[in-house]
């Protein structure tokens, strides 16, 4: 059993939502000085309350010697959660829904990225917002925004989740719109929210789907293996009336779905929205139209990582469900390609940062996909980092030449903006994959996930064989592959095209640059040197666990080392260029000595690893605890508790084993590595090659040549197009068509007018008729009078014939004579019957309701004739019937 | 005593405007807004008497006296957990629309603020009243005064509007008139008991016949008010040609009307109907979602355009209340409080833009924000609650509908039928996807007006809004935050009485379903212990209703005490004579024996004192020409049908 405490972990999204309300509502009053301090002072406050429930009671016992819980190494059992219940949120009948969050590895892994960077993003915003009129109101948004975001992390069950799911929603929806006065900005707001709809429709449809098959929605009743066995063996008809068609006992995939798989589907259609995959992702790069940092804070570095961690965080759900992980793993990869493809060719450099995020959030569906959760966790973590520094150096970009964001007209910044330039160089390179830093980590693991073994174990749990299965893992790693060759590809042309190269820009623009302060450089140090140092947390067994392999690590901390210590001296020399014109804006040691530091963290992290198994030899006691203090996959581990200590339900023991992926052996490890690196590394150097010198001769041959792929690629494969044609103009028109035709015309002029129209119409003849002669009344009234008179005695008979056996019982039924209320006698209506086919009557009876029996002696067809005498007129009616009589008993 | 205070208190207060000067607008404002809301205070009282642990009227607030005694009616009022919030929408949102009215009023401000007094008063009535006639009074009341609204104080085609509204409604009135009465005189038939009181007709269980007969005319009448697809073409017209003031009650409460009335006395009268027709409903409750959303997305005028989204809005609580489950029940409930305010604040929000402009097209506003900040941020509030955004009001009524459709009780019994009809969760899907349009609709409509540039010279200098507009405003907006955050305080006081309603609702359907399965043509009486049996014995409801299926109604066994003595003791007045009787007696061992093994083991099992017929004293399988003499016999005999050997036929 977990051990669980409590702990008022509401305070920690409570405090930027207090932040939010008192710019939101007083914000206008205040002075811009009080607004940074409530905005970045509230998120400072919950990135404070949260280090102080990971580190004074997630982590246990944290020595300073020893950075580890006594739960750290040893994963599973006993993993510390922190929970806490506000209030009973919903409450009706056998629903329950309490304010409850819950604090374990994974969701402090979200709190830090998001209290952390975002706090990073809220110091940047004060620098990048500060000549902006709606001062309060934007950091209101960004707080409000933090408070959604920890809501969501936080939750301890779907529906709280969904709170903060559709919150951050509408913060982005409000913070993309943030400058309404122009139409696009609305409307790409307006999009963001409404494509961001359709996947919270999907999703609110697998909670419902949850609750149904499961009867909770809260995360830790779902490990209970009772449930999960309930969710696994119902199955679901989804048209049972199909079931004809199909022969017994074989079911096809379509007609009969597990409940978790459709559960699952329902979640991550969610997922797809939030997180901008395919076909959902065409919101995100509109959503550029917001201010820079909120690019940083919402579009790459959390928001939208929310997918990620919704699926992450059920996946006791999904491990029940290999079918719908190949299709998540699928639809990830597409994205990672299909985005990195639009990428390459866009102009402005926002876009091109927004398309790198849907490929890498494509990446870690991949890799939620293959059941490397971790992997995905790590990715994401190192993701928020690189990406809000690239974003945030875009922003500095764009503020510096006052609005421009097309890399057209850019180039040559190296010189111009320095620090924009070594951290944005940084977050490519870890972007890019280049050994040690954070990236390359995080997507190897990916990439080693898609083969590792365990995937393979799902074989004969889906529709797919042992041999299929390894197929489907190759397919991912060669297009996960393809997909991190494109990244460090268009990566390196952005760089090229902004960064390298002879100014392209307007010189009047140019000499009026506008210097990033420093609230807005310091950020970006920091978030580069995350991007350097966050890959160590989850580095791979390879380096630090195999004997010999720690000293390879080393070579390559060695090498990272170097490059950063060249980073830092060329990053002087531009200084000591610049310092000439503005010596305010230098500030000698802001980068250098972080990468000087950052240089000697790998140094030292290289040797330890090294050190590690080879002190066993020399000091074994040593030697351990060096392993104990920096095991492999350090960020894996502390996850596992979150990620794979569910107790998984022990009907289909294969899922269980997926917990740890990283099993596959280290040869495989390396190469996948080496491949990695050379790819990324040839991508670089023709990306380079390519664009250092900015648009030139042999870019335009090559556009040419490649002239249709490459319009598919600048006009984003006509997806808006398509979506337009296909789904806004359809519902446009028939909102008209229903508007003009069924609502105006059909109901409201047909029906409802019509009505009244009738109405009158008849009023209009009833006029006509009244017309005052005493003759035409009288001979109106003889005239109903005797139709009254023939309707009321109009005998009427029904004839009923029952036989048993021989036995025929016979039954009619005369409407008239009850209509009068005749007493029985003379003046009644006679019934007769004719049963033996001789034409005579052979009973008669008074009451027609009585029942009449007749026996025949031969068994065969018999004609009975019913006559009925009206006493009235005298009159005869008859009616015939046949029946066939059995043999008497 | 407080209930007739609530209801009155505006009529008087109404009869006070009449001392007042007739034009003083500024006095007569003032004076309508501190009533209403002194009322409202007031009202507060019935949350502080009300005891949230029990379910059905609360005893401590409940009105019976002798009214119009010869007739058998009753001033009989109560308030239970289902109207009980009901009653304080109602005086919480009639000072704020009284408030709101704005330059929308422009004469007659004695008439006006007299009209809406007396409209709280209807309203108030109708949500209190236990007495089927005093109900219908009340029901009637509302029309005049929201007649005069849209005809006096309404916009150009204001006549064209309010005939329409009151002949829709009319019509659905007198059909429900019709049944009422029909109702009055069965009751009598089968108890001999002249009385309009629902909860003794609650009692009476109808054949299925009468039952649909009588369901439609009241789900016609009620249909119109809320409105159901498609009977609904007169909300919008009434609705943009009302003044605000008008606009706000009339979404905000009137549309509840309907919705209330079908829970409060089409469902649990004819509850065999209700079930039977639910899918049906439901669907229409549905198609109204969607519907509804489309035809707000296509709306150039802005109070269309809310108009229509409170079709859709009110589709949920159909469904909700078709589902037939707790949670759909009490999220239909929550909805009709949450668009209470949420449409309220839309019309109000509009009407403070009109009163500037005088247009309702929204290409006539585009960047509103710039001009009025803070009057667009509260209406940006008020439209995310709308939306159905969790953590705001509009979410937790439709998550809980939703819920509860998604778990619909009565699409079970189309499980052999059409696909759509056997497919709760298929449904529920779709409806789920009215989520997408209402953000789709409301989204585009607040682009229109307030993002983009200021489009036209005239919107450049408008005021932001003033103090009066902010008072009526700022309530809205705290609500809309609070119901959405703190929902569970109006939750549980209404779970008991949903609970209780949806236990009888469910016993009576099975008694219900008895008499159909039977083939019987013959109503019959509850004892008020069977429904007192089956709330509590089953406090959620559920389990009986889960037992429908092919087993016996047990709380009919609650009758065998009596029937048990007078069985074997009673000599049968039988046309037949002894015949009959040894047929009853021949099949007596075996059923009284099952039965009297179980009462006994029932603890504490008194027999109940039970007069009325059930359909457990009639044979199965009768042939067809005997069942029809005997029905005949009966009625030439004038045998009194309460006679439980009545019915009883041999073999």
């Amino acid at each position: 059993m977990p051990h669980t405490a409590k702990f008022p972990l509401f305070l920690i999204p409570l405090l930027p939502f207090l932040g939010a309300a008192i710019s939101l509502i007083f914000g206008r009053r205040m002075r811009r000085q009080s607004v940074h301090l409530v905005a970045v002072g509230s998120v400072v406050a919950a990135c404070t309350v949260a280090l102080i429930a990971i580190f004074g009671h997630l982590l246990g016992d944290v020595s300073l010697w020893s950075l580890r819980a006594n739960w750290l190494m040893t994963g599973g059992e006993g993993a510390p959660r922190l929970v806490d219940a506000a209030y009973t949120w919903i409450a009706s009948g056998s629903v329950s829904i309490p304010v409850g969050f819950v604090l374990d590895p994974l969701a402090a892994v979200m709190v830090l990225v998001v209290t952390f960077v975002g706090a990073l993003i809220h110091i940047y915003s004060c620098g990048y917002m500060a000549g902006d009129k709606d001062y309060a109101r934007y950091f209101g948004y960004l707080n409000l925004f933090t408070g959604a975001m920890l809501i969501l992390v936080l939750a301890d069950n779907l529906p709280l989740l969904f709170v903060g799911w559709e919150g951050v929603g509408l913060c982005s929806y409000l913070l993309i719109g943030f400058w309404y006065g122009k139409d696009e900005n609305a409307t790409a707001g307006k999009k963001a929210f409404i494509v961001n709809r359709i996947g919270d429709a999907g999703f609110l449809l697998g909670m419902l789907l949850l609750w149904a098959a499961a009867g909770t929605l809260t995360f830790s009743e779902l490990t209970n293996p009772d449930i999960q066995a309930a969710l696994i063996h119902k199955t679901w008809q989804l048209f049972p009336q199909a079931q004809d068609f199909t022969s017994p006992g074989k079911v096809s995939f379509l007609i009969e779905l597990r409940p978790v798989e459709l559960i699952c589907v329902f979640l991550f259609v969610g997922a797809v929205g939030k997180s901008a995959q395919i076909p959902l992702y065409v919101w995100l790069p509109d959503a550029m139209a917001g201010p820079t940092p909120v690019s940083a804070l919402i579009h790459a570095a959390t928001m939208v990582t929310a997918g990620v961690y919704m699926v992450a965080r059920m996946n006791m759900l999904y491990s029940l469900a290999p079918n719908i992980l190949i299709f998540v793993a699928f639809i990830g990869a597409a994205t990672a390609i299909f985005a990195a493809f639009i990428a390459f060719s866009q102009n402005d450099i926002k876009k091109v940062l927004a398309y790198s995020t849907v490929s890498q959030l494509g990446f870690m569906f991949a890799a939620l996909g293959t059941g490397s959760y971790a992997a995905a966790i790590f990715h994401l973590a190192a993701h928020a980092f690189f990406k809000a520094c690239l974003f945030m150096d875009a922003g500095v970009v764009i503020h510096a030449l006052g609005g421009e964001q097309d890399i057209r007209a850019m180039g040559g910044l190296r010189r111009k903006l320095p620090v924009a330039h070594w951290t944005f160089l940084v977050s490519c390179l870890a972007i890019a994959g280049i050994p040690l830093f954070a990236g390359f980590f995080s997507k190897d693991m990916i990439l080693l996930g898609t083969l590792a073994n365990t995937f393979e174990k799902q074989a004969g749990t889906t529709m797919l064989t042992a041999g299929a299965m390894r197929t489907v893992g190759w397919i991912l790693y060669l297009m996960l592959t393809t997909a991190s060759m494109m990244t460090a590809f268009y990566m390196f042309r952005l760089y090229g095209l902004t960064f390298l190269g002879e100014p392209r820009t307007d010189s009047r623009v140019l000499a009026e640059l506008h210097r990033p302060s420093s609230s807005m450089r310091w950020p970006l140090v920091v978030l580069a040197l995350g991007a350097t140092l966050v890959g160590v947390l989850g580095a791979p067994t390879l380096f630090a666990g195999s004997d010999g392999a720690g000293w390879l690590f080393l070579a390559g901390a060695l090498v990272t080392a170097a490059v950063l210590v060249w980073m830092a001296f060329f990053w002087a020399s531009d200084i000591e260029e610049e310092a000439g014109r503005d010596s305010s804006y230098v500030q000698w040691g802001l980068i250098k000595g972080p990468l000087l530091g950052a240089a000697a963290v790998m140094v030292f992290v290289g040797i330890w690893a090294a050190a590690g198994k080879s002190f066993i030899k020399i000091w074994p006691a040593a030697g351990k605890s060096f392993i104990k203090i920096w095991p492999a996959n350090w960020l894996g581990e502390w996850l596992k508790p979150s990620l794979s200590s569910w107790p998984i339900v022990q009907v289909k023991p294969e899922f269980a084993s997926k917990a740890n992926p990283f099993v596959a052996s280290h040869g495989a490890e390396a190469w996948t590595m080496a491949l990695a690196v050379l790819l990324s590394l040839a991508s670089i150097a023709a990306a380079l090659w390519l664009y250092r010198k900015g648009p030139n001769q042999t870019l335009a041959n090559l556009v040419a040549t490649l002239r249709p792929v490459y319009k598919a690629s600048l006009n984003k494969g006509w997806i808006d197009e398509l979506y337009h044609l296909i789904i806004v103009r359809p519902v446009n028109f028939s909102a008209w068509l229903l508007r003009v035709a069924v609502d105006e015309f059909l109901i409201d002029k047909c029906l409802v007018t019509g009505a009244a129209w009738a109405v009158s119409v008849f009023g209009w003849i009833s006029v006509q008729l009244q017309t005052g002669r005493v003759r035409q009344y009288i001979a109106a009234a003889l005239v109903g009078l005797a139709v009254l008179i023939f309707l009321t005695t109009r005998s009427i008979s029904t004839f009923d014939v029952q036989v048993s056996g021989s036995q025929v019982l016979v039954t009619a039924g005369v409407k008239g004579d009850q209509v009068l209320g005749v007493p029985e006698g003379r003046y009644r209506t006679k019934v007769g019957y004719d049963f033996n086919g001789d034409g005579k009557v052979d009973t008669w009876t008074l009451r027609p309701s009585q029942v009449v029996t007749w026996t025949y002696d031969k068994p065969g067809q018999h004609r009975i004739r019913m006559v009925v005498q009206d006493p009235r007129f005298g009159k005869k009616t008859s009616t015939e019937k046949v029946v066939t009589v059995g043999a008497g008993r | 005593m407080i209930l007739t205070a609530i209801v009155f208190l505006p009529l008087l207060a109404a009869l006070v405007t009449m001392l007042l000067p007739k034009e003083d607008k500024v006095l007569l404002r003032n004076f309508g807004v501190a009533s209403t809301s002194l009322i409202f205070l007031f009202s507060l009282l019935l949350l502080w008497k009300f005891d949230g642990r029990v379910g059905g009227m609360q005893p401590s607030l409940s009105v019976n006296l002798a009214w119009l005694q010869s007739l058998g009616i009753r001033y009989q009022m109560g308030v239970d957990g289902i109207s009980l919030f009901l009653v304080l929408l109602t005086t919480f949102l009639t000072p704020i629309a009284i408030l709101g009215a704005g330059g929308s009023v422009t004469k007659r401000h004695r008439e006006f603020v007299a009209a809406m007094l007396v409209l709280e008063t209807g309203m108030l009535g109708a949500f209190v009243a236990l007495d089927m006639v005093l109900f219908y009074v009340f029901w009637e009341l509302m029309l005049v005064p929201m007649y005069l609204l849209i005809g006096i104080w309404g916009g150009e085609r204001r006549i064209y509007a309010a005939i329409k509204f009151v002949i829709y409604t009319m019509v659905g009135s007198v059909l429900m008139l019709v049944a009422i009465i029909y109702l009055y005189l069965r009751f009598h038939e089968l108890t001999g008991q002249w009385t309009f009181s629902l909860l003794e007709w609650n009692r009476m269980v109808l054949t299925p016949k009468e039952q649909l007969l009588c369901f439609g005319a009241f789900a016609l009448s009620f249909a119109i008010k809320v409105p159901i697809f498609p009977l609904h073409t007169w909300l919008p017209d009434a609705h943009v040609e009302a003044p605000t003031p008008g606009s706000v009650i009339l979404a905000g409460v009137l549309l509840k009307m309907g919705t209330y009335g079908i829970l409060r006395f089409a469902m649990p009268l004819f509850p065999y109907a209700a079930t039977k027709l639910a899918p049906y409903l439901a669907i229409l409750g549905i198609v109204g979602i969607i519907y509804g959303a489309l035809l707000a997305y296509a709306q150039k005028d802005a109070k269309k355009l809310i108009a229509y989204s409170s079709i859709s809005h009110l589709g949920f609580v159909i469904l909700g209340l078709m589902s037939l489950t707790i949670q759909g029940t009490q999220g239909a409930i929550y909805i009709m409080i949450a668009h209470g305010i949420t449409s309220a604040g839309l019309f109000l929000g509009f009407g403070i833009l009109y009163d500037r402009r005088h247009t309702r097209l929204m290409s006539e506003y585009g960047g509103i924000w710039k001009v009025m900040p803070t009057y667009s941020a509260l209406y940006m509030i008020i439209m995310l609650g709308s939306v159905g955004l969790p953590g705001l009001c509009g979410f937790i009524g439709e998550f809980l509908v939703l819920l509860g459709a998604y778990d619909h009780q009565a699409f079970v019994a189309f499980q052999s039928g059409p696909v759509m009809l056997s497919h709760p969760k298929l449904m529920t899907s779709i409806a789920a996807l009215g989520v997408i349009f209402s953000a789709l609709y409301l989204l585009v409509m607040f682009q229109r007006i307030f993002f983009g540039p200021v489009k036209h010279e005239v919107n450049q200098d408008l005021p932001d809004a003033t103090g009066v507009e902010l008072g009526a405003l700022v309530p809205l907006v705290v609500l809309v935050f609070v119901l959405g955050l703190v929902p569970s305080p109006l939750l549980r006081r209404m779970e008991p009485s949903v609970k209780l309603h949806l236990a009888q609702f469910v016993a009576k359907q099975k008694a219900s379903e008895e008499i159909a399965k039977a083939d019987i043509r013959k109503a019959f009486v509850l004892p008020r212990a069977v429904l007192d049996a089956a709330a509590l014995k089953d406090p959620s409801g559920m389990k009986a209703h889960k037992m429908q299926k092919g087993k016996k109604f047990p709380e009919l066994g609650m009758r065998r005490g009596r029937s048990a003595r007078t069985r074997g003791t009673t000599p049968v007045d039988h046309p037949q004579g002894p015949a009959v009787n040894e047929a009853a007696g021949a099949r007596e061992p075996s059923r009284q024996g099952r039965r009297g093994a179980r009462g006994a083991a029932q603890p504490g099992g008194a027999p109940q004192p039970f007069n009325t017929i059930t359909p457990m004293d009639l044979p199965r399988g009768l042939r067809l020409g005997q069942k029809r003499r005997l029905e005949q016999e009966v009625r030439y005999q004038k045998r009194p049908p309460l006679d439980p050997k009545a019915a009883q036929g041999g073999r």
